[in-house]
């Protein structure tokens, strides 16, 4: 069935600032070619977000860069509020002060601060994070318990932190009591092209990533999330595998059908300018300031291609011919197939589950 | 607005809490979204109606009696879905009993 698309977007991604006081080897956002690398002044973003209020959004997730590096931060979050809007924000960690977290938790507003941590321990986190960037990132994760924000942490596995993933759940659930945490995996964007070899997981990593997470969610049950990364992608592939198994493929797949945001969320990048999502920051469908939210949401073509990927169905790309688990496939999201494909509808290549077992045959392993 | 739990009867005036956002989405179905709570109710399109009429001056009665303008063969059971849909919204902290100076 066809997915509805909201009046107005009901979540803007706001990208506050392209500074940054970490270089993540792994960032999506650094060495972007899609990103204009330009901040907005402080009116511009407070017409924005009226507009936003007026549009009745109703949430705003806060990221950049790291988008406590701007000074201005808590007049746009109190405009945030004024406009009868909630927030998220993403976080480091690194700027979030005692007082931050105070003035946070004083909006009323915010759904949650997310965190970063790679990590139980420094020489693990800061692998891909930089020296220096752990304690301020747990430290930061105390503060927004003490003043009872609510704090959620997002963990990205890599090569240097699967084997210490069962320290992290530790240290998370069991230690700082968090109800769960997030799990993803590092993007074919941004970083990657400067860093791929040592970044990205090998077929055999994935897999390994895959069994430990899968061992994980099954002692903390509820307790860990994943909308990508190795963790969604176990969940997804043996739901596929059953499927194929039992010739009953899984409903309402079988197209490209990978991604929901573009029906009820938007982004907006440091310069101004909309995108459909931060992973497809290459697409630019207007800017903020000239172009009217209203419209960029509903008359945009780009936008409403996109929207239209749902009904291509995969057979007509030529990877998919003959592919078993095709009918219970979701293609993924469109950021992949852009970064790496340069065409947003198509499935992406990195997360083919055929491709991942014939990866796998090759080095004599196989998805159990 | 005085406070919510007050009693409310056919010559209560009732007011929407400015603080809530209706978005309506389209002729069936409208959000309310409580900004402070972070909460999402579902309207269907007699209650954005009902709720389009809570502007502080008409009476619950009035209110009623509009909406058998609107709709006909509006019952004694329909009026009663009505008073509960607006104790639920007043428990809900959405709709508040107006004061009259």
């Amino acid at each position: 069935m066809p997915q509805k698309v909201m009046r107005t977007p009901r979540t803007v991604d706001l990208e506050l600032t392209s500074r940054c006081n970490l270089s993540c080897r792994y960032c999506y956002y650094l060495h972007n070619q899609g990103v204009t690398y330009q901040d907005l002044p402080t009116e511009r973003w407070l017409a924005f977000i009226s507009e936003l209020g007026e549009a009745q959004v109703m949430s705003v997730c806060l990221g950049g860069g790291e988008a406590l590096l701007r000074d201005d931060i808590f007049t746009l979050i109190d405009a945030i509020v004024a406009n009868r809007m909630r927030f998220e924000l993403l976080s480091n960690g690194i700027a979030l002060t005692v007082e931050v977290a105070r003035r946070i938790k004083q909006t009323g507003r915010c759904n949650h601060v997310q965190v970063s941590l790679d990590g139980s321990r420094a020489e693990v986190h800061e692998i891909m994070r930089g020296k220096g960037s752990f304690a301020p990132a747990l430290t930061a994760i105390r503060r927004l318990q003490e003043a009872e924000v609510p704090v959620t942490v997002r963990v990205t596995v890599h090569a240097g932190n699967i084997n210490d993933l069962p320290v992290i759940a530790h240290l998370l659930l069991e230690e700082l009591n968090l109800p769960f945490f997030s799990t993803n995996a590092i993007s074919s964007l941004g970083s990657k092209a400067k860093y791929a070899e040592e970044m990205f997981l090998s077929p055999a990593q994935r897999l390994h990533a895959m069994q430990v997470l899968a061992e994980l969610d099954a002692k903390y049950p509820g307790s860990i999330e994943a909308s990508a990364g190795p963790l969604a992608e176990w969940h997804m592939f043996r739901a596929m595998r059953q499927a194929s198994a039992s010739g009953q493929p899984i409903e309402e797949r079988g197209h490209l059908v990978g991604c929901g945001c573009i029906f009820n969320r938007i982004s907006v990048r440091a310069d101004g300018a909309y995108v459909p999502c931060v992973m497809l920051p290459q697409l630019v469908l207007g800017f903020i300031g000239e172009n009217p939210l209203a419209e960029v949401w509903r008359d945009t073509e780009i936008l409403n291609g996109l929207r239209e990927r749902t009904n291509i169905a995969l057979e007509n790309f030529e990877e998919c011919q003959g592919c078993d688990y095709q009918l219970s496939c979701t293609g993924s999201c469109p950021g992949g197939a852009l970064s790496l494909l340069g065409e947003a509808n198509r499935p992406s290549p990195d997360a083919c589950l055929r491709n991942f077992e014939q990866d796998l045959a090759e080095e004599g392993l196989f998805l159990p | 607005m005085k406070n919510l739990d007050q009693e409310i009867n056919l010559e209560t005036c009732l007011a929407v809490n400015p603080n809530l956002v209706l978005r309506i989405e389209d002729d069936d179905c409208a959000l309310l979204f409580d900004p402070d709570r972070g909460t999402v109710q579902m309207l269907n399109r007699t209650a954005v109606a009902i709720w389009q009429n809570l502007d502080g001056q008409r009476s619950l009665g009035q209110v009623i009696a509009d909406l058998h303008d609107v709709y006909e063969g509006m019952d004694a059971v329909a009026d009663q879905k009505v008073i509960d849909l607006i104790n639920d919204l007043v428990t809900l902290g959405a709709v508040g009993i107006r004061e009259h100076s």
